[in-house]
């Protein structure tokens, strides 16, 4: 017995024009000669139109493609079928495979078979489910430059340094007694200069890039009565916002992702600060601080009729906030006064000066403005290459066996982020984040 | 009657075979060391030197299990030199030249004052082998030899050639006759065997060198040592350097299709690390100086051997060239140079014991497994003999160079002479010289390898090692005491306030050196100690964080594979990988990771596989 074949619908459950099942693995080639006979020889990569029968009866009309091992999506024979979009259709023809000797696949695995057969790395891999999950044109602009190989060809780069590096180390180290290579120190520090350069020129991409996945992240306190929940509802409506609920919220705070010109931006609004003199509740404290360190920015929403400056600058003191904007709120009924830079004065109900703060989201947001290679990220990249970039610079300290040393870690590193070597357990963490299909 | 049942059969007696027999006769087993010829037992076949980067770790490895190679090399040494000295304590290396003579006196004499251990001479024509089971060694007289365990340690014998230029004739290497007989049983046999070839340069007379114009190197004082054991000593000389000229190269570049390995002659692989003479003119065409070491072969002749000129060219050819080198204007060539090419079996059809995976019974050791070296065959001979004597002994690549070096060859194989270097080993910086006592003592002292002088040498050396630790650990340093004196004098090191002694050592410009020098409890003998106890200090993080990878390793060398595995039946692994594991038949998981093409996604499907089947078959 060789690789099992597996089976699994390719497109969304539920009603649709078209549907597409897809099945990989040796007895794709047999199912494909099963569900649609036909006396001619099998053109791989061939849209064929065929009729597709159901105990014996013809059910649909649909487009079969094969792709033949290894230049296919998995690297092993892949068939793909086009049916007409209806679940219940999708799901004969699913069971129809299972019959023919096909399983069902389980999340992530056909993504993972790519990965094991060596048409993708495992950042492409990662690419993989972040373009599935990308919900801005930035996103999907960087997690195409990720799964076409662009960070994967950065980090190639850094390693073919190192490389050379290391050739030259070593040659030091084993062959000090013969004269066949003539390398110094001075040409190994430049290198390493090098190295370290590029490395913190592509750790800083990544940082952007895992930015890029996340999004911004905007949280809204303040008093119980002052507005947040009609702000949020205000931003939410907004025209240019498109809001999307997100599942698994905290128990108290509610997000919800809003997207500003293509850039995602996700809202967490917190349960209310009772008073701000009675500011004992150490849970609720705790756990509102908890929520404004995760934010990149706070909106501290006040009633601009009742409360003042110094309340807002309690509330800073108080929450460790670094990055904020006062917003009073109530506009409408207020007089008007003096505003610093960072103050607003909102009406979430009549919507006046929503757009005021939009403008400064987006302003906020001004860092993500992104140029046309960059590449999504993880934060488990970003890590890595941090890792990988302290080595490289210990590395030009140390003596000689020990920057042989410190050149393999940061290699090491490197390797860690492609796949090539990895804990056992991380392949299986990654590909279980992965849907079924993909 | 004439004993011809042995425990132990050694076939070669080249330093594979010599070590093996004083090992297994040490294992208390009846042991046969059979050669064509005793009296060239420990015959150094190309350069007279011992030791070298990567080498000298394997010698001390060598000595942590009382072998024969450090002794010999002890006392036979004429010139100690410390190679790596200011690139780290884990690369630095010993390196001994000897003389010829009396390094073969030693090996013989040490062979046979052993117990156990007999020898004999006549070349060997056959391995008898019944139901995959060597049982005996026929000689070519006829004589049968049995024993259930045979090792092959026959070297570049097995259809030796040598090449001069043009001219090629038969043997194992100069004036000696080549295993032919042997060799063409052994092709009978289920082994893989390719080609190889190496060189060696001219000998020139000491008389027709012109010393005045050479650099000389001197011997380093306080000479180190391989052996715990020997503190005998011979006297020192020196060794000299000359280079080669633009001359050189021009004759070489003239006659280059004259020599055997550019005529087409030569079909085996040459090392690319050992170049011979003819190569570097090739590969490093820019280059017209190329270094040469004048190494004495021996305190009672007046032999040179020139380290850097191996060469295959006609001998008038090696005349000229040798004679443009300043101070060789006038070298009469003892002997000529030459390439060798030779048979090898493939190491891969060893398991990590270096028993033949097809023939039980059978051992093979040193060049045969296409390596390069003494020492690299020597740690071969003696993992063999443990092995073949009964014990399971396979060490890991964490805990010695004779590990890597194995493990490299049966899971890799080779397909140049393997010769070994520091970057072959991960975990360089636990496997130095200074400590290849404390990391082999374990094992040598449980196998019963050492005898009572030498377990009580090392258990005191490792006890005061403990003990000055502990001193030192405990010891403060004021800026008015001698040593911040002396750091402030000598090295600019100003201390303000009370500082440890052990936070000191680690500043990287604070040596061992400093402390023993004005320390008053510290004396000049221990400053080798002291060394041990400063890279320790130095290379803390360094070494936990290798220790902790080692220990991922040996988590992963303790799953073990079963040898009736089923790759074929396990679903999930590409054909690729099935074909590698196959054919490899690694025994644990982690000799599976280091195989090359076997991925990480591949070892965790094999890994699910074994759990499953394990957990069936305890079902």
């Amino acid at each position: 017995m060789n690789k099992d074949t597996i089976v699994a619908r390719a497109t969304a459950n539920g009603l649709s024009g078209i549907s597409i099942i897809r099945v990989s693995g040796d007895k794709a080639k047999f199912i494909y000669e099963m569900l649609f006979p036909t006396k001619k020889e099998i053109s791989p990569r061939y849209a064929r139109f065929c009729y597709l029968r159901h105990d014996g009866q013809i059910i649909d009309h649909c487009i079969s493609i094969f792709f033949s091992a290894p230049t296919s999506a998995t690297g092993e024979d892949v068939l793909e079928i086009h049916t007409h979009g209806n679940p219940v259709l999708s799901e004969i023809v699913i069971k129809d495979c299972i019959k023919l000797g096909a399983r069902l696949a389980q999340p992530g695995e056909f993504t993972q078979r790519a990965f094991l057969n060596g048409k993708i790395d495992l950042v492409q891999a990662e690419a993989t489910a972040d373009l599935i999950a990308a919900a801005s044109e930035i996103e999907i602009k960087s997690a195409a430059q990720s799964l076409t190989g662009q960070f994967s060809k950065k980090l190639d780069v850094i390693q073919s340094e190192i490389n050379k590096i290391r050739v030259q180390v070593e040659a030091l180290i084993d062959f000090s007694d013969q004269d066949i290579t003539p390398s110094d120190l001075e040409n190994i520090k430049t290198y390493t200069q090098k190295a370290v350069k590029i490395t913190r020129e592509t750790l800083s991409k990544a940082r952007l890039g895992a930015k890029v996945r996340q999004g911004l992240t905007v949280a809204i306190i303040g008093p119980a009565n002052a507005g947040k929940s009609s702000l949020l509802n205000a931003l939410t409506q907004e025209d240019t916002a498109i809001v999307t609920d997100i599942a698994g919220t905290t128990r108290d705070a509610l997000k919800e992702r809003i997207y500003l010109d293509g850039l995602g931006v996700t809202i967490i609004d917190t349960a209310g600060i009772r008073d701000t003199d009675d500011i004992v509740e150490k849970a609720g404290i705790e756990r509102t601080k908890t929520i404004t360190q995760l934010a990149n920015h706070v909106l501290i929403v006040l009633d601009g009729n009742k409360d003042e400056r110094e309340k807002a600058e309690t509330i800073i003191k108080n929450y460790n906030i670094a990055s904020s904007t006062v917003i009073y709120n109530k506009s409408d009924l207020m007089k008007k006064e003096a505003l610093l830079a960072d103050e607003i004065n909102i009406s979430a109900k009549t919507g006046n000066a929503i757009d005021t703060l939009i403008t400064r989201l987006k302003n906020i947001s001004g860092q993500f403005s992104v140029e046309s290679d960059q590449f999504i990220a993880r934060e488990r990249h970003v890590e890595l290459l941090k890792t990988a970039l302290t080595h490289l610079q210990e590395s030009d300290h140390a003596i000689l066996e020990v920057r042989a040393h410190e050149l393999k870690l940061a290699q090491l590193a490197l390797d860690q982020i492609l796949g090539v070597v990895s804990a056992d357990d991380l392949l299986g963490q990654i590909f279980s984040t992965f849907c079924v299909g993909k | 009657m004439y004993h011809k049942d042995f425990e132990v059969i050694v076939v070669g007696a080249g330093h594979a075979g010599v070590e093996a027999a004083y090992c297994a006769a040490r294992l208390n087993k009846k042991t046969l060391l059979i050669t064509h010829s005793i009296d060239d037992i420990g015959m150094m076949s190309c350069n007279p030197a011992i030791g070298g980067i990567g080498k000298g770790h394997i010698v001390k490895e060598i000595d942590a299990f009382g072998g024969l190679m450090p002794k010999a090399a002890d006392m036979a040494a004429i010139h100690y030199r410390t190679l790596n000295e200011r690139k780290g304590p884990a690369v630095r290396a010993t390196r001994a030249q000897s003389d010829r003579q009396l390094y073969r006196k030693a090996v013989r004499s040490l062979l046979d004052r052993q117990e156990n251990l007999y020898l004999f001479q006549e070349s060997v024509e056959d391995i008898v082998v019944q139901d995959n089971q060597v049982s005996a060694v026929v000689t070519k007289s006829g004589n049968r030899f049995s024993s259930k365990q045979i090792i092959l340690t026959t070297g570049t014998f097995l259809a030796g050639k040598i090449l001069i230029g043009q001219q090629s004739f038969s043997g194992g290497r100069a004036a000696s006759p080549a295993s032919v007989a042997l060799s063409e049983s052994l092709r009978q046999l289920p082994l893989r065997f390719g080609r190889l070839k190496t060189g060696t340069p001219a000998r020139i007379c000491g008389r027709s060198i012109d010393f005045s114009q050479l650099e000389r190197q001197p011997s380093t004082d306080p000479a180190p040592r391989f052996s715990s054991l020997i503190d005998t000593a011979v006297e020192k000389v020196d060794c000299y350097i000359t280079h080669t000229t633009k001359k050189t190269k021009e004759i070489i570049e003239e006659n280059i299709e004259k020599s055997a390995m550019y005529s087409g002659l030569i079909e085996g692989v040459g090392p690319r690390y050992c170049p011979s003479i003819e190569d570097k003119v090739v590969k490093f065409h820019e280059r017209d100086k190329h270094q040469i070491f004048l190494e004495p072969e021996g305190l009672s002749v007046s032999e040179y051997y020139p380290n850097g000129i191996s060469t295959s060219l006609p001998f008038d050819i090696q005349v000229a060239f040798i004679r443009t080198i300043p101070g060789l204007e006038n070298a009469w060539l003892t002997r000529s140079g030459y390439a060798i090419e030779y048979d090898y079996f493939d190491p891969r059809d060893l398991y990590s014991t270096l028993e033949s995976k097809y023939i039980k019974g059978l051992y093979l050791a040193g060049q045969i497994n296409g390596t390069t070296g003494y020492e690299e065959a020597a740690a071969q001979g003696l993992m063999a003999a443990i092995n073949a004597s009964g014990y399971e002994c396979v060490l890991r690549r964490d805990q010695a160079y004779i590990g890597v070096l194995i493990d490299d060859l049966v899971t890799l194989g080779t397909s140049e002479p393997y010769r070994m270097f520091t970057s072959r080993a991960e975990f360089r910086l636990l496997l130095r010289e200074d400590n290849a006592h404390e990391r082999l003592f374990p094992i040598a002292s449980k196998l019963g390898l050492l005898n009572k002088e030498h377990v009580s040498i090392i258990q005191s050396r490792m006890d005061a090692l403990d003990q000055l630790m502990n001193k030192i650990s405990n010891q403060c340093v004021q800026p008015a005491d001698k040593l911040s004196q002396y750091l402030l004098a000598e090295k600019g090191i100003k201390l303000d306030k009370e500082v440890q002694l052990l936070q000191l050592l680690k500043r990287p410009d604070v040596t061992a050196k400093d402390l023993v020098v004005s320390l008053d409890f510290l004396m000049e003998e221990n400053e080798e100690l002291m060394s041990q106890i400063e890279v320790k200090v130095k290379y803390q993080g360094y070494i936990d964080r290798q220790i902790l990878e080692a220990k991922k390793l040996s988590d992963k060398e303790s799953i073990k594979i079963p040898k009736n595995i089923n790759y074929e039946g396990i679903s999930g692994l590409s054909n690729e990988v099935k074909q590698k594991l196959i054919e490899i038949k690694p025994q644990t998981i982690g000799q599976a990771c280091r195989i090359s093409g076997v991925t990480p996604a591949a070892i965790s499907i094999l890994l699910v596989y074994l759990k499953h089947h394990t957990q069936r078959e305890t079902a």
